[in-house]
C-alpha cells in the first residue's frame, strides 16, 4: 500500500517537474532584459530585395511578351503585304 | 484585293516613350527609396510598401478601366472598347500578381506569417482570380467569348470598391486607407515617385497592348480576305 502511494506521489512530482517550464511560461509577469538581442530569424533586407526583384521581373517579362508579340504581328503583316503585292503583280 | 497597312498614330509613338520612362523611373526607385526613413515598428521590411501600394493602386484602377470598357462594349459593341477591356484585364493580372507576392513577403516579417485569411487579402485574391478567369475565357471561350468576358469584367469592377474599403469596413490586420494621407513628406515623396513609375508603365503597356490587339484583328481579317 505504502509502496503504491510512493509511486503515485513520485509520478505526480515527475509530471509537475515535466510541466514546470510550461507553468513558468504561463505565469510570467515581467520581462527580463537581455544585454544582447538574439539574431533575427527573418531577414527584412532579403525580403525587401525579393519583393523588388519580383516586381522588376514581372514587369520586364510582361514588356518582353508584349514586345515579342507586337514584333511577330508586324512580321506577319509585312509577309502578307508582300503576298498581296505579288498577287497584284501576277494579276496585272 | 485586301489592303494591309500598319499606320503609325500618335498613341503608337507615345506608348514606347511611356514604357521607357516607366522602366527608367523603376530602375531609379531603389535609390529614391533608400533615402526614405525606416518605419518605427516594422523596420526595413516596410520599404516593400513603395512597390506594393503603387501596384495595388493600379490593380484597382485597371479593374475599373476594364469594367467601364466592358460596359461600353456591352452597350455599343464597339471593338475598341473590347480591346481596352482585354488590355486592362491583363494588366490587372500582372499588377495584381506583384501585389499578391510582395504583400506576403512584407507580412512574413511584419505579422510573422506569409498569409492570413482576412478581408483585404482574401478579397484581393478573389478579384485577381476573377480577372484570371476573364483571360481564360478570352483564350479558350471560343466565338462569342468576348461578351461573356465583358460580364466577368463588370463583376470584377464591382468587387474593387469592396477590396478598397474592406480595411475600413472590417477590422483587419492590414493597415487602413488612412495611412497614405497621413504619411510624412519624407515617406510620401518616394511613394509618389514609385506611383509615377508604375503609372507611366501602365499607360505605355495599355496603349501598346491595345495596338497589338488591333493589329492582330486586322491581320486575321486580311488573311481571311486573302483566302477568299
Amino acid at each position: 500500500m505504502k509502496q503504491g502511494l510512493r509511486i503515485w506521489v513520485a509520478a505526480l512530482f515527475a509530471a509537475a517537474g515535466g510541466a514546470s517550464p510550461l507553468l513558468a511560461f504561463q505565469g510570467t509577469d515581467g520581462f527580463v532584459p537581455m544585454s544582447q538581442a538574439p539574431q533575427e530569424t527573418v531577414p527584412g533586407g532579403t525580403l525587401v530585395m525579393a519583393a523588388y526583384a519580383f516586381a522588376w521581373v514581372a514587369v520586364a517579362a510582361y514588356v518582353f511578351i508584349v514586345w515579342r508579340r507586337a514584333g511577330r504581328i508586324e512580321r506577319e503583316l509585312a509577309d502578307l503585304q508582300a503576298k498581296i503585292a505579288a498577287r497584284g503583280a501576277q494579276a496585272r | 484585293m485586301p489592303s494591309v497597312s500598319s499606320s503609325s498614330s500618335a498613341p503608337d509613338r507615345v506608348a514606347p516613350a511611356f514604357i521607357a520612362l516607366g522602366l527608367v523611373l523603376l530602375a531609379g526607385a531603389p535609390f529614391v527609396v533608400a533615402d526614405a526613413p525606416v518605419e518605427a515598428t516594422m523596420g526595413i521590411v516596410s520599404k516593400i510598401f513603395y512597390f506594393h501600394v503603387p501596384a495595388a493602386m493600379l490593380t484597382l484602377t485597371s479593374s475599373i478601366v476594364c469594367g467601364v470598357a466592358s460596359l461600353v462594349f456591352l452597350a455599343t459593341r464597339r471593338q475598341g472598347a473590347d480591346r481596352v477591356a482585354l488590355a486592362a484585364a491583363e494588366l490587372v493580372v500582372v499588377y495584381g500578381l506583384i501585389v499578391l507576392v510582395t504583400g506576403p513577403l512584407w507580412a512574413r516579417k511584419a505579422w510573422g506569417v506569409w498569409w492570413v485569411w482576412e478581408a483585404r487579402l482574401v478579397m484581393t485574391l478573389v478579384m485577381w482570380m476573377i480577372f484570371v478567369s476573364y483571360l481564360l475565357l478570352r483564350r479558350f471561350g471560343g466565338p462569342g467569348a468576348e461578351v461573356l468576358a465583358a460580364a466577368v469584367g463588370l463583376f470584377g469592377m464591382a468587387v474593387s470598391p469592396f477590396v478598397y474599403y474592406s480595411v475600413n469596413l472590417w477590422r483587419t490586420m492590414h493597415p487602413t486607407t488612412n495611412v497614405i494621407p497621413s504619411l510624412p513628406a519624407s515617406m510620401a515623396r518616394p511613394l509618389w515617385y514609385c506611383v509615377a513609375a508604375f503609372v507611366a508603365l501602365y499607360v505605355g503597356l495599355l496603349m501598346t497592348r491595345v495596338r497589338v490587339e488591333k493589329d492582330q484583328t486586322a491581320l486575321e481579317a486580311a488573311f481571311l480576305a486573302l483566302e477568299d
